[in-house]
């Protein structure tokens, strides 16, 4: 884990709210499945670095794709090439990177950049509508209005293959309550072999303030440092 | 630049990490040596391992952030046997930040810091406005200040730093309390209580309902308070809140804190210190002034 200095080389829409973002950074060491930077824009007064998922890396180049949602994602999805950023990575642990299963909604996709094309592997993605869906390839669609693949909740979705979703590791990623909503909804054949990567307002990403504890069978657990990938049986959602 | 001398400990340079943002002192590894700083101040610690609060902990305010982590720690057990021995290795002032709820349990806690041979010191948390019982309680009363400071002085082996909470009507009463018990030094300040609502789901934004601000915010606050602080006692004064540049660093001691400390800038820039330090090492140079002349240079120089 560093921190470092990252100029914004290319900042194009992805889908919907989501823009994809390479960061050329000064050094980086090579991230695993699943781990994230935390971003700051230094020029811009105080603020605390976001979480944000190293969607692919090549070398010192990172990938991200960012949802707009509040402050600083409506500001970095503005940001021209050239932008200075403060990037603190590779942070979390991180997903095995045997075949698995894979239920992603919305820009939690980022979290399975590595796994995206692989023969091996099959990928539920799912968000509102069509034009939220950012282009990849993946096995199975939905949206909430219909206008691409199955219509109605990614969960829904899932459910309705169950029969197809073999002994691979079964990974999802997303808000506490997505993941709490895929908990209530499968089997316990599934919950045992799900690992499942969280989302909290952060401080620091790397484990120092304590502010990002959820509760688990052990007691609280820090999301940044301990996650943010739990086993989903672990979790008191 | 020289070594500055407070509380009958040697510092290599000013600068202190605050507790609660540098972890046991191992969370910077990434980042650099913990060496390079003047000191640290460890995690509070209590007697048992604390819980902490429920989240939401934390939530970024204009130029801040407000926290109700609540303490959670290790316990002094695991902070002998699990941290204690990396703390060992290490050679800057290392200071402990003690956490109890009752006056005799702050008392247990001061005797067993003192089984701690690399401990340095201890800084005592009256100050904390996240925990139900203890903590800002002690440090809101000058009275309280003064009988907590003075039993624990009769038990520590160490200098004892009383850490003051902003959270009162005059700080120089209870410093003076602090200072007339015998305290070695003040560390000022800790985090002001304060609150936000989230006015979509129409509930206050963290689960304590309040917590501490820190951060630039706080700056202005806290500079004052050390200048008046300064006045009212003689020892020397650890001042911080919001520091993240030199200047802010500067401002400090020229309020007149001998050393600063810095908190929440550790989790946005957590490798910034040690630039810091050489910053200010340069500015200082630039000075005419020599480093302890330059504490509480504001208030001997006049308007003009
Ligand atoms: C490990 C991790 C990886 C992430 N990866 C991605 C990613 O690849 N792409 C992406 O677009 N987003 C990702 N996110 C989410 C992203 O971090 C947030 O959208 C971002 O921090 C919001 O910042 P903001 O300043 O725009 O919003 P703010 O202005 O800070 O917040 C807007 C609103 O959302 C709330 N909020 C913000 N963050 C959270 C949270 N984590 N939990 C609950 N409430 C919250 C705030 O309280 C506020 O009400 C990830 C989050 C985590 C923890
Ligand atoms: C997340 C967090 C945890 C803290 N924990 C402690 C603590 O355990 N004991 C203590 O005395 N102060 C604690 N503090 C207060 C800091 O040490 C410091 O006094 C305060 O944050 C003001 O400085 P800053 O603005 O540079 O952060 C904590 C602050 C934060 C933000
Ligand atoms: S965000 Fe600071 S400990 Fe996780």
């Amino acid at each position: 884990m560093i921190e470092t200095q990252g100029i914004i080389v290319s900042n194009k829409p992805a889908a919907g709210s989501i823009h994809r973002i390479e960061v050329e950074t000064e050094r980086m060491e090579l991230s695993k499945p699943g781990q994230f930077a935390m971003i700051g824009i230094p020029d811009e007064g105080f603020h605390l670095n976001r979480p944000f998922s190293i969607y692919k890396q090549k070398e010192n180049r990172l990938t991200f794709l960012i949802q707009k949602r509040g402050m600083i994602t409506s500001r970095l999805i503005k940001k021209s090439v050239g932008t200075k950023l403060r990037i603190i990575g590779p942070l979390g642990n991180w997903f095995s990177d045997a075949p698995a299963v894979i239920v992603a909604a919305g820009s939690s996709i980022a979290a399975f950049g590595d796994f995206i094309g692989r023969k091996d592997s099959t990928i539920f993605y799912g968000a509102a509508t069509k034009d939220d869906l950012i282009d990849i390839k993946a096995d199975f669609f939905s949206t909430m209005d219909g206008s691409r693949g199955f219509r109605g909740n990614l969960i829904e979705l899932f459910m309705t293959k169950r029969k197809q979703i073999d002994k691979r590791n079964l990974y999802i990623a997303g808000p506490a309550a997505f993941i709490k909503a895929f908990r209530n909804r499968i089997d316990d054949d599934l919950a045992n072999r799900c690992c499942a990567s969280l989302e909290a307002y952060m401080g620091c990403g790397f484990g120092v303030c304590l502010g990002c504890v959820i509760n688990t069978k052990s007691g609280y657990r820090r999301v940044c440092k301990d996650g943010t990938i739990f086993s989903l049986k672990e979790l008191l959602l | 630049m020289k070594s500055i001398k407070a509380a009958g400990l040697i510092f290599a340079n000013p600068f202190i990490a605050a507790s609660g943002t540098f972890g046991y002192a191992d969370s910077c590894l990434d980042f650099y040596h913990p060496d390079l700083l003047g000191g640290f101040v460890l995690k509070g610690i209590s007697l048992e391992p604390r819980k902490g609060n429920s989240p939401m902990r934390i939530i970024e305010t204009p130029s801040g952030m407000i926290n109700a982590i609540g303490l959670e720690n290790i316990g002094i057990e695991r902070l002998i046997k699990d941290k204690i021995p990396f703390i060992e290795t290490l050679h800057s002032v290392a200071i402990a930040n003690l956490y109890a709820e009752t006056k005799d349990d702050f008392i247990e806690l001061a005797e067993k810091i003192n089984e701690i041979k690399r401990i340095d010191a201890v800084e005592i948390n009256i100050s904390c406005p996240n925990v139900k019982s203890g903590g800002m309680q002690f440090g809101v009363s000058p009275e309280m200040t003064e009988n907590l400071t003075k039993n624990i002085k009769k038990v520590s082996s160490k200098p004892v730093i009383v850490k003051l909470s902003p959270n009162v009507t005059d700080i120089c009463e209870i410093a003076k309390a602090a200072e007339g018990a015998g305290a070695d030094a003040l560390s000022l300040i800790n985090t002001i209580s304060a609150m936000i609502i989230d006015t979509k789901k129409m509930l206050p934004a963290l689960a304590n309902v309040t917590g501490g601000l820190s951060g630039p915010a706080i700056l202005p606050i806290a500079v004052r308070m050390v200048y008046q602080v300064y006045e009212a006692v003689s020892i020397p004064i650890i001042g911080g809140g919001g520091i993240s540049s030199v200047n802010d660093a500067l401002q400090f001691v020229m309020a007149g804190a001998s050393l600063v400390s810095i908190g929440t800038y550790n989790f946005i820039s957590p490798a910034s210190i040690p630039v810091i330090i050489k910053q200010f090492n340069n500015e200082v140079k630039k000075t005419d002034y020599s480093y302890s002349d330059l504490i509480g240079i504001a208030h001997r120089q006049h308007f003009t």
